[in-house]
C-alpha cells in the first residue's frame, strides 16, 4: 500500500517535475553541424557587421556591408573557421578595407548550409528574356531548365 | 441601556470640530520623530503596486501590451553575463572592444537608442577606443543615441583615442559621440530598497543642461521634442538629493517568459490579490522589463527561437531604447525593488524610464522634493477635514436614532446582561483557563485570528438577536446603515482624494493606507480625545464669558 502510494505520488507530481527546469532555449551549433557555407542574410537587408582579429589578439568591430559587398553574385561563401559556434570567418579580408585579415561575421545575422545538404539536388528556374536565368537564391547545384 | 450622553456639535461645531480633528489627523499621519512615518509611507506604496501595480489606470506602461500593438517606445535590458563574453573569448572586466561587438550587433535591429550601464573608467588603450569610438561613429550616423554611464563628465577622457579616424577621414572624439548620464542610485534608508530615481548629479548653482543629467532623465528628454525644456520641469530647482518615486508592476514582461526558469506567473485578479494573497507585497521571479541576454543576441545556439529572419529580435529591439547592463557572480551590481529581492542593476535605469513615458514625463514625486511642500499638506488637511465631517455628521446621526446615547457597536445593556450571568455561573477556573488557552491559540496560530474575528462576530449578532427587543433591533439595524452609508462616502471621499493627488498633484500612493485606515478605525481613536478638549475649550469660554459679565 505504501509504495503503491509513493508510486502515485510520483506519477502525480512528475509532469510538473519535468517542465520545471527545462532548458528554455535548443538551439543548433552551426559549427558542430559541419555547416560550411553562408547562403544569405537573415537583417532585413541591414548591412552586415563584420569583426576582425582572432581568439589570441581578440575581436574587434571592422565594418557593416550589404550582403551584396560580400556577394556580388548571391552565391553561397564558404566558412573557413568558426568561433565557439557562433562567430564564421570567411576569406574575404578585403570588404573593410585592408588590413584587417579574414573577415567574422556573427552566425545570428546569416544563413548556413552544409554542402551536402544540396548533393543530388537541382534547382528548377527559368531562362529570362535579358539572357539571364531566374532561380532560388544562393544554391549552387545544376540549375534545370523545365523541359516544356 | 443607561450611559453617559455626549455632546453632539451641530452646524458650525461640526465645522470647528471636525477641523481640529483632521488637524489632529494631519499630524498623526505625519508624526515621526524618528522617521517611522516613511516605513509606513513605504508600506502603502509598496502594497499598493503589489496589488495594482499591473492596473492601466494606476501604472499605463505599453509593455503589458502585445507585442505589434505598442504606442509608447519601449524599454529593453540588455544583460551581459559570463556566458555572453565566453562566446566572444573574454573575460570580466568586461574589455572595450567587447561593448564594440555589441554595439555593432545591436546596430543591425535599429533601436532608438542605447545606453551603456559599465563604468569605462579605466583609461583603454588607444586601438580599443578607437574601436568604441568608429562604432559609436557609425551608430551617430544612423541616428542611434550612445548613452555611456559615468561618475564624472571628465570619466569620458578615458576613451580618448588620438589619431583615430572615421571612414571620411574625421577625428573622432568620446565627447562628441559618446553622451555622458549619471547612474547614480538612490536608496531608502529604512530597509535599503531602491524606489525613487535621482533626477541627476545637479549641484544648487547649475542649471540642469550643464549638470549630468541621470540615464533615464537624458533619454527620455533627448526624445522628446523639447529636450531643455524637459530636463528643467524634472530637474530644475530641486534638491540635490531630490528623486522620483518608481511605479513598478508585478507582472512579467511577457518576452521574458521565453527564457526565465521560475514560473512567469501573471499575477491575480486585483481583488483576488487583497483578499487571499495576504497583505504583504511578494516577491516577483520576472523582471517587468523585457529582457534579452547578451548570449542569445550572440549566439542561435542560446536561443534559436528568433524566427527564421530574426523577426523577433527586430520586433524586440526595432525603435526601442536599450540599456545594456552587467549580470555578472560577485560584481555586486544588484538593486532590491519593493517587488523583486535582487535585480541587476540596470534594470533601475530601465524601469525609471518607463515611467517618465507611462506618466508622460510627470513622474509622481514625493512632498519632501516638491518647491511648495506645504501646499501638499494643506490638501492633506483638506481631505481630512472632508473625513472628520463625514465622521462626526455619522455620530450626529446614528446619536439621534439610538436609545440613551447607547452606541451601537458595543453589546447592548441586554447582551451584557447576558454575558453576565454567564460568567457568573462558570466556575472561575474554568473560564479563565479557557481564556487563556484561546489566547495561548490565537497567538500561535495566525488562521485562528481570522476564524476567531469571525465567530466572535456571528457570536456577538446571534446573541443580540436573542436578547434584544424588536424596537432596540431595528434602531440598531437603523444604526449600521447610517453607518454603512458614511463608511461608504468616507471611502469614495479617499477614492477621489487619492485619484485626485494621484493623476494631477503627482502623488506617490504613500498615504493611501494612511487615509483609509483613518477613514475606517483612525478617527475613533482620535476622536475621544478630541471631545474632551473641544469641551475643556467650550468650558473655559464659558467660564470666562461669564467672569466678564460677573
Amino acid at each position: 500500500m505504501k509504495s503503491f502510494a509513493i508510486v502515485a505520488t510520483i506519477l502525480v507530481l512528475a509532469p510538473y517535475g519535468l517542465s520545471a527546469d527545462q532548458p528554455s532555449t535548443a538551439g543548433r551549433d552551426v559549427c558542430a553541424a559541419t555547416h560550411d557555407r553562408i547562403v544569405g542574410s537573415r537583417t532585413k537587408d541591414r548591412p552586415l557587421p563584420l569583426m576582425s582579429g582572432d581568439e589570441a589578439h581578440g575581436f574587434r568591430p571592422a565594418c557593416s556591408v550589404p550582403w551584396n559587398i560580400l556577394s556580388p553574385h548571391d552565391e553561397p561563401i564558404p566558412i573557413v573557421a568558426c568561433f565557439r559556434g557562433n562567430l564564421l570567418q570567411i576569406e574575404n579580408d578585403k570588404a573593410c578595407g585592408g588590413g584587417t585579415g579574414r573577415l567574422w561575421i556573427s552566425v545570428r545575422w546569416v544563413v548556413t548550409r552544409a554542402a551536402s545538404e544540396d548533393s543530388g539536388k537541382v534547382v528548377v528556374c527559368q531562362h529570362l528574356d535579358t539572357a539571364s536565368y531566374a532561380g532560388t537564391r544562393g544554391l549552387t547545384p545544376p540549375c534545370v531548365t523545365p523541359s516544356h | 441601556m443607561e450611559g453617559p450622553v455626549h455632546p453632539r456639535p451641530a452646524g458650525r461645531g461640526v465645522v470647528i470640530e471636525s477641523l481640529l480633528l483632521a488637524a489632529v489627523a494631519l499630524v498623526v499621519l505625519n508624526f515621526h520623530p524618528f522617521g517611522a512615518a516613511h516605513l509606513r509611507r513605504h508600506f502603502s506604496q509598496d502594497l499598493v503596486y503589489a496589488w495594482l501595480g499591473d492596473a492601466h489606470w494606476l501604472y499605463p506602461r505599453s509593455s503589458s501590451a502585445a507585442l505589434g500593438a505598442r504606442q509608447q517606445p519601449r524599454a529593453v535590458v540588455v544583460l551581459v553575463d559570463d556566458t555572453a563574453l565566453a562566446l566572444r573569448g573574454a573575460r570580466w572586466p568586461v574589455p572595450i572592444v567587447f561593448h564594440a561587438e555589441m554595439l555593432a550587433e545591436l546596430e543591425v535591429l535599429r533601436p532608438r537608442a542605447v545606453m551603456l550601464d559599465f563604468l569605462l573608467i579605466d583609461r583603454a588603450a588607444p586601438e580599443d577606443a578607437c574601436a568604441l569610438l568608429k562604432t559609436a561613429d557609425r551608430l551617430r550616423g544612423d541616428g542611434i543615441a550612445l548613452y555611456l554611464a559615468v561618475a564624472r563628465r571628465e570619466d569620458l577622457s578615458s576613451l580618448e583615442a588620438p589619431h583615430c579616424l572615421n571612414d571620411a577621414g574625421q577625428p573622432l572624439y568620446p565627447d562628441r559621440l559618446l553622451i555622458p548620464v549619471s547612474v547614480r542610485r538612490q536608496y531608502d534608508d529604512a530597509d535599503f530598497v531602491s524606489r525613487r530615481y535621482p533626477f541627476g548629479d545637479i549641484n544648487d548653482n547649475q542649471a540642469p543642461s550643464a549638470g549630468l543629467l541621470s540615464a533615464a532623465v537624458r533619454m527620455y528628454c533627448d526624445a522628446t521634442a523639447a529636450r531643455n525644456r524637459c530636463a528643467a520641469e524634472l530637474a530644475g530647482g530641486r534638491l540635490p538629493d531630490a528623486g522620483f518615486e518608481l511605479a513598478w508592476s508585478p507582472a512579467a514582461d511577457p518576452f521574458n517568459v521565453r527564457w526565465s526558469r521560475t514560473r512567469c506567473k501573471q499575477p491575480p485578479a486585483q481583488t483576488r490579490a487583497i483578499l487571499g494573497s495576504g497583505v504583504l507585497p511578494r516577491d516577483s521571479a520576472c523582471p517587468p522589463i523585457a529582457t534579452l541576454f547578451a548570449s542569445a543576441l550572440l549566439s542561435p545556439a542560446e536561443d534559436s527561437g528568433f524566427g527564421p529572419r530574426n523577426e523577433q529580435l527586430f520586433d524586440l529591439l526595432e525603435n526601442s531604447f536599450v540599456f545594456v547592463g552587467g549580470d555578472f557572480r560577485g560584481s555586486g551590481d544588484l538593486i532590491t525593488t519593493p517587488m523583486h529581492t535582487q535585480l541587476p542593476g540596470v534594470y533601475y535605469h530601465a524601469a525609471a524610464f518607463e515611467n517618465l513615458v507611462a506618466f508622460d514625463g510627470k513622474p509622481k514625486i514625493r512632498e519632501d522634493y516638491r518647491s511648495f511642500k506645504v501646499g501638499i499638506y494643506w490638501y492633506d488637511l483638506l481631505v481630512l477635514w472632508a473625513l472628520a465631517g463625514i465622521f462626526l455628521l455619522r455620530e450626529r446621526w446614528i446619536a439621534t436614532v439610538t436609545l440613551h446615547g447607547d452606541e451601537f457597536f458595543t453589546p447592548s445593556a441586554s447582551a451584557r446582561a447576558w454575558l453576565a450571568k454567564l460568567i457568573a455561573h462558570t466556575p472561575a477556573v474554568l473560564s479563565l483557563t479557557g481564556l487563556v488557552m484561546v489566547a495561548l491559540m490565537l497567538a500561535t496560530y495566525p488562521l485562528l485570528q481570522v476564524m476567531g474575528i469571525v465567530v466572535a462576530v456571528v457570536s456577538w449578532l446571534l446573541l443580540e438577536m436573542l436578547v434584544l427587543s424588536r424596537l432596540e433591533l431595528k434602531v440598531r439595524l437603523r444604526a449600521v446603515a447610517i453607518y454603512s452609508a458614511a463608511l461608504g462616502l468616507s471611502l469614495a471621499v479617499v477614492a477621489f482624494a487619492v485619484w485626485f493627488g494621484y493623476r494631477w498633484l503627482r502623488l506617490p500612493p504613500g498615504d493611501w493606507v494612511g487615509y483609509l485606515s483613518f477613514a475606517i478605525v483612525g478617527f475613533f481613536v482620535a476622536h475621544g480625545a478630541i471631545v474632551d478638549f473641544g469641551r475643556h475649550v467650550g468650558s473655559l469660554r464659558a467660564a470666562s464669558h461669564s467672569g466678564g459679565r460677573g
